[in-house]
């Protein structure tokens, strides 16, 4: 195996790696540095906090997290498939329904469960 | 049909687990049929077999060999779990498949009124079965299983009242003494296996035909492993060192002292030694030691069996002498002989016993009937004149009497002078002199019972006399049966000099041939003397007996314990024997126990184990340490397992 | 891409996978449905067993039959520990039909979640590609690591599946790590492959030093069993008795197949390392048993000592210790059904009384639980005439003749060990008096099993013959 395959890999990871400190950087050096009270407060809107923000957020949260994710991850398999989906052919075809299908049948159980609804 | 050998124990099996399980929820009916159906359908089918197998040449030479499945195989170790149903097992099964169905129909109208109905079946299924598996086994793995297994059911059954503190002591006596006689068996068998390579009988006979073993060479060992068993035999046959378990187990339900403490397991150690007659004939040394303590045994037992009172304690000792009779025929060569005793032995032992039972139901209804609870009614002194009030119960036991007292037609006359023939044949006149004398004893003690229990006038109060009567139908229809085959049960096996057919020799004469090294005496005129000799005993006996006991003669008795009254006293207590193994092996082996205890035990094992049961304690509280619930402290440990596998890989 | 699909292959794996989606989709029935999951569950397992055993294994021969280039492979030797894990599984749904009826938190879900399981040990047996081994693992871990925190208004349940989730997420991460780095040695997943590259470099022993880890996870070997008493107290009991026998046979098994077929030369490696894992898995097991109050924690720090054993067996590498392993699985499968089942009926309301003061006089007022219970134990305990003493027999024999005599010690060591703490379980059955009485109720369906297991306990005890010849066909075709 040749090594020179990995180095588009390491220049990206060494851009990847710099880019927030670069902007972070340039940030600190042209914005201006006047801080008063208000600006350091939460939120910045001046309206006074009188406790500290909920760490716990709602359950229902989690379960749309989980499911959204679960669809971001789908579009994550379809991409590629879709990009060969010619080479692939038939097979590959019944084994993305199949794969559409289990997702579909937890949608289902979601669904039916009520886990999409707020209240 | 000869595929299913294996129905004949486990039917019986089948008995017990339905009736285990279940009886609990079921009623007396249905149990007892359960328990007497199951039985009764081995010995159908036992018949059935017997009959096919004798009627087709190629199954009546090797017997039918039932292999049901591979059972162990560890390295050169190959056992089958397989059964073998010929001449000998055959016959013994017949036997004991009918003896046991009788008795268990004759325990349906004894337990009747008992605690533990259910329990008590369950447990003579399961001897049943466990005496079938030793009697039909292949091979002396199976055969030690079944042996166990019947020794078990026998402690269970013993034990079976077991709130009295007699019975439950009894049945750890038997344990205890049967476990030496178990340990010789199993180096034995050991020592057997060492010498063949294989346990199953078929093939150690064919290796002994074959001459494989060269005879000169094997002969000391051949000695050896045959005495061995021998010791397995003496604890399971209850002979002289170790018969003093058999006694103590009559505190069991009569019935069971009649099944398993006179008709099958205490035979056997006999059937086992009949069953390896092969290799017992190897031993010419074995064999003389047998016949030995067989003959002092069937001496001794008599002796005492001629004073005791307890009704199942004269009969007792009683099965103690008759089993030294069968050693005895054993060891002067006469396996035929001594498998004939077996036989007629369990149909009037039984019987006895049976009837026995009987009597001692009849009498605990009487005391129950007039409000007595401090009697005993297994003595015969509190009996008397049972003949008028239960006339089946004497009739049968008359019968069976007559024939274990050698009278001319019944059964035991026939095997008995068989057994005493032989040994006078074979040359062992001295032998043949104590079993003479036994023979005089054992009608002697056996006329007395029925003088004292059965003739004369009723020794107890008019209320008593009242609640006496016959047993019920199930009691006394089996007690009919085996009356008849105590009388007749001797035609199978006339002696040469009748000139009338030997049904059972000519049926074991393949399995165990005539090439006995010893050879008798053939002289006509001296075996018709001898028999009349054995006649003339017999009477003899009776006639003893009827002088001291019947009428009013009590007076004579009286008198004359006195004069010998240190005899009397000796033998009452029998012979001190158990008192002499207190002395002797238990208080020793307590005193030792004891030192050993304090010193040994409680200084430095207690110590050592404590200590060490102490240090796991503390391994497992320090182990536990880590345990803290923390997770950190969880994956902490992970990692040291990373690092100790990180040092054997790569360090 | 080549790629031929067995649908014979296929099916147990689709069986299983439609039997998930049912009872899934029964959650979000009515009540009358909700309660035949449990039958629907059993049902897809017995249909996936019989699938199993009727249509795959009559066509394998001394070569296994695959399905898309090795993805899944069956053998003898699979089709064997598959058989234990869905015995196991049908026993673990019979006794949960009562104890979350008893429980009162009976949902469908709790059976879609096990199947997931199940059919990740299959995955994971039923295979000779990496990729799919990881998969298995995964499939099996997640839902197992559920099924341990179901009894969600528990403190303890939740407490034993956090934490079994934590350390099993660092075990599959470490596990993944060494499947990169054979692949990164090899340049393959299969290993038919990798076999014909194993040499003995560095990343090599690297990536099998990892493998190994989270496989021993899986079997929960010392050090890496921290998670099994908490994980296994706090899941409801008859999840316990299932995630006692199928995972551990299965990591068990997989294990003994990556070593002795992937990576034999490597074998003074590894033997060393699982020798060193047997040994402290022994001791470790064994002391801490003594020590606990709780027979189902005992019960727990018993089921890793005799993972010790099985690793021991491993030690020998020959197909007699093999041979002795499967057949100690196959013992230990019936004893610990049966240990866990009697346990899962001591059981009033939510309330478990497991610990051995509640245990006392239990001989005495269940007379056919206390028979069971002492079966089990002195099984476990390995007393002849059970199949407990047999399989500690064969494998201690497989160690002897592999010149292994010291390890050997240790083991029965061990075992002697443990018969204080198991007979002590007997003891308090029997010999104590319970202030309290207590009216368990002894399901019928709970009982049968029970029954089934110890009667064939004495009866694969008294004739081993039969199992120990199908074990040593197993043990010989591996691949």
């Amino acid at each position: 195996m040749s090594h020179a395959q990995y180095i588009p890999l390491l220049i990206f990871l060494v851009i990847a790696l710099l880019f927030p400190l670069v902007t972070l950087a340039i940030a600190k050096f042209f914005r201006p540095a006047k801080y008063n009270k208000s600006k350091l407060s939460p939120y910045e809107c001046g309206i006074e906090v009188d406790k500290e923000p909920e760490r716990n957020f709602h359950v229902r949260y989690y379960v749309v997290a989980v499911i959204f994710l679960i669809f971001d991850v789908e579009t994550v398999f379809l991409y590629p498939w879709a990009v060969k989906y010619r080479a692939l052919g038939l097979f590959g075809f019944v084994e993305m329904a199949i794969f559409l299908i289990i997702l579909i049948f937890g949608y289902v159980y979601a669904w039916k469960k009520g886990a999409l609804e707020w209240e | 049909m000869t595929n299913y050998v294996w129905l004949i124990p486990v039917l019986p099996l089948a008995g017990f687990l339905v009736n285990g399980l279940f009886g609990s929820r079921m009623s007396r009916k249905v149990v007892s049929w359960i328990a007497n159906l199951t039985i009764f359908a081995s010995f159908v089918f036992a018949l059935v077999l017997y009959i096919h197998m004798l009627g087709t040449p190629a199954l009546s030479e090797e017997g039918i060999h039932n292999i049901l499945f591979p059972w162990l195989n560890v390295g050169a170790f190959h056992i089958n779990f397989a059964f073998l149903f010929d001449r000998i097992s055959g016959t013994m099964t017949l036997m004991v498949a009918g003896v046991g169905f009788l008795i268990h129909v004759y325990s349906v109208g004894y337990m009747a009124e008992e605690d533990g109905y259910f329990r008590y079946f369950a447990y003579l299924n399961l001897f049943m079965f466990a005496m079938l598996t030793l009697v039909l086994a292949d091979n002396l793995l199976l055969m030690f299983v079944g042996w166990e297994g019947v020794g078990l059911c026998s402690y269970l059954l013993i034990g079976f009242y077991y709130t009295t503190k007699v019975a439950s002591d009894a049945g750890k006596k038997a344990f205890l003494v049967n476990r030496i006689g178990d340990f010789g068996f199993l180096l034995g068998m050991f020592l057997l296996f060492y010498l063949f390579g294989t346990l199953q009988f078929p093939q150690m006979k064919e290796i002994i035909l074959s001459h494989h073993i060269l005879p000169e060479l094997t002969t000391g060992l051949i000695t050896i492993a045959t005495l061995l068993m021998f010791v397995g035999a003496v604890g399971k046959s209850a002979q002289l060192p170790l018969y003093v378990w058999l006694p103590d187990a009559m505190a069991g339900p009569t019935p069971v002292s009649a099944l398993i403490h006179a008709a099958t397991m205490v035979t056997s150690g006999v059937y086992m030694i009949v069953r390896l007659n092969f290799l017992f004939q190897l031993a010419p040394n074995t064999l003389l030691i047998v016949a030995w303590v067989g003959g002092i045994t069937a001496l001794f037992a008599a002796t005492i069996g001629t004073v005791q009172n307890d009704i199942k304690k004269v009969l007792a000792y009683s099965t103690v002498s008759q089993l030294g009779y069968m050693f005895l025929g054993l060891g002067v060569g006469a396996f035929v002989a001594g498998f004939f005793h077996i036989i007629t032995h369990a149909f009037f032992k039984a019987l006895l016993f049976l009837g026995s039972g009987s009597v001692i139901h009849a009498m605990h209804h009487a005391y129950h009937h007039a409000g007595i609870h401090d009697k005993d009614p297994q003595d015969i002194r509190n009996m008397g004149g049972l003949r008028k009030y239960m006339p089946v119960t004497y009739w049968t036991f008359l019968v069976a009497t007559l024939a274990i007292s050698g009278f001319p037609v019944f059964s035991g006359f026939f095997s008995k002078d068989e057994i005493l023939w032989k040994a006078f044949a074979s040359g062992h006149k001295t032998l043949w002199a104590i079993g003479a004398f036994a023979a005089l004893l054992t009608s002697f003690y056996m006329f007395r019972l029925i003088y004292v229990a059965f003739l004369g006038n009723f020794r107890g109060g008019e209320k008593e006399e009242e609640g006496l009567h016959e047993s019920p139908r199930s009691m006394t229809v089996p007690l009919t049966i085996l009356g008849i085959l105590a009388a007749v049960g001797g035609f199978i096996g006339f002696p040469r000099i009748f000139h009338l057919p030997n049904i059972l020799e000519e049926v074991l004469e393949p399995m165990i041939p005539a090439v006995n090294p010893v050879h008798y005496l053939h002289n006509v005129s001296t075996e018709w003397t001898m028999m009349g000799i054995s006649v003339a005993i017999a009477i003899l006996g009776w006639l003893i007996a009827r002088t001291f006991y019947a009428g009013e003669s009590a007076k004579l008795v009286e008198g004359l314990s006195n004069t010998f009254s240190y005899i009397h006293k000796l033998l009452l207590n029998k012979y001190y024997v158990d008192e002499i193994y207190f002395a002797l092996v238990v208080h020793p082996v307590k005193r030792i126990g004891e030192f050993l205890w304090y010193y040994i035990d409680v200084i430095l094992i207690d110590g050592t184990v404590n200590l060490a049961g102490m240090l796991a304690t503390c391994c497992g509280r320090v182990i536990t340490l880590f345990q803290n619930g923390s997770v950190k402290m969880y994956a902490f440990s992970m990692l040291t397992g990373i690092l100790i596998l990180f040092w054997i890989f790569v360090g | 891409m080549n790629v031929t699909v067995n649908m014979t292959a296929l099916m147990p794996l689709i069986i299983l996978f439609a039997g998930i989606s049912l009872t899934a989709l029964m959650g979000t029935m009515k009540d009358s449905v909700k309660r035949l999951a449990g039958l629907v569950a059993s049902i897809s397992v017995v249909f996936a067993f019989w699938w199993v055993m009727e249509r795959i294994l009559p066509a394998i021969g001394t070569a296994a039959m695959e399905s898309q280039s090795g993805m899944l492979t069956y053998s003898y030797y699979s089709v064997f520990l598959s058989g234990i894990v869905l015995i196991t599984a049908v026993a673990a749904f019979a006794l949960s039909e009562h104890y979350l009826l008893e429980e009162d938190f009976s949902h469908p879900e709790f059976y879609a979640i096990l199947l997931a399981s199940i059919t990740g040990m299959m995955v994971m047996l039923n295979t000779s590609n990496f990729v799919n081994i990881f998969i298995g693992l995964e499939l099996l871990s997640i839902p197992l690591y559920a099924s341990v925190a179901y009894l969600r208004y528990k403190p303890e349940s939740v407490e034993g599946g956090l934490k079994y989730f934590i350390l099993g997420a660092i075990a599959s991460g470490f596990l993944a790590y060494g499947i990169a780095m054979i692949y990164g040695a090899s340049g393959s997943l299969d290993f038919i492959t990798i076999v014909k590259t194993v040499k003995t470099d560095s990343l090599f022993r690297l990536g099998l030093l990892f493998i190994l880890m989270g496989l021993a996870f899986k079997a929960a070997a010392v050090p890496f069993h921290m998670w099994a008493p908490d994980a296994y107290e706090g899941a409801a009991t008859p999840v316990t008795a299932f995630m006692s026998i199928a995972p551990k046979a299965v990591a068990i098994g997989v294990l003994i197949r990556i070593l002795y077929s992937v990576f034999p030369q490597m074998v003074d490696y590894w033997r060393e390392a699982v020798l060193v894992l047997s040994i402290l898995t022994v001791i470790v097991g064994n002391f801490a048993a003594i020590v606990q109050q709780s027979v189902k924690r005992m019960l727990a720090y018993s089921s890793i000592s005799h993972a010790g054993y099985l690793l021991m067996g491993i030690v020998a590498y020959s197909v007699e210790g093999v041979s002795g392993i499967l057949f100690y699985l196959a013992g230990y499968m019936l004893i610990n059904t049966g240990a866990f089942g009697v346990l899962s009926l001591l059981k009033i309301g939510d309330d478990d009384f497991v610990s051995y003061d509640d245990i006392r006089g239990i001989g005495y007022r269940y007379p056919l639980l206390g028979i069971f219970m002492s079966v089990f134990m002195f099984s476990l305990a390995g007393i002849p005439a059970t199949v407990g003493f047999m399989g500690k027999f064969y494998v201690f024999k497989a160690l002897i003749h592999a010149n292994y005599m010291s390890l050997a010690l240790v083991g029965i060591g061990g075992s002697l060990v443990s018969v204080y703490y198991y007979l002590r379980v007997v003891v308090h059955m029997y010999m104590k008096e319970n202030p309290e009485e207590r009216k368990f109720n002894l399901n019928f369906l709970s009982m049968t099993v029970l029954a089934i297991c110890s009667v064939l306990v004495i009866a694969a005890g008294l004739f081993p013959a039969k199992i120990a010849d199908i074990a040593n066909v197993a043990a010989r075709f591996m691949n």
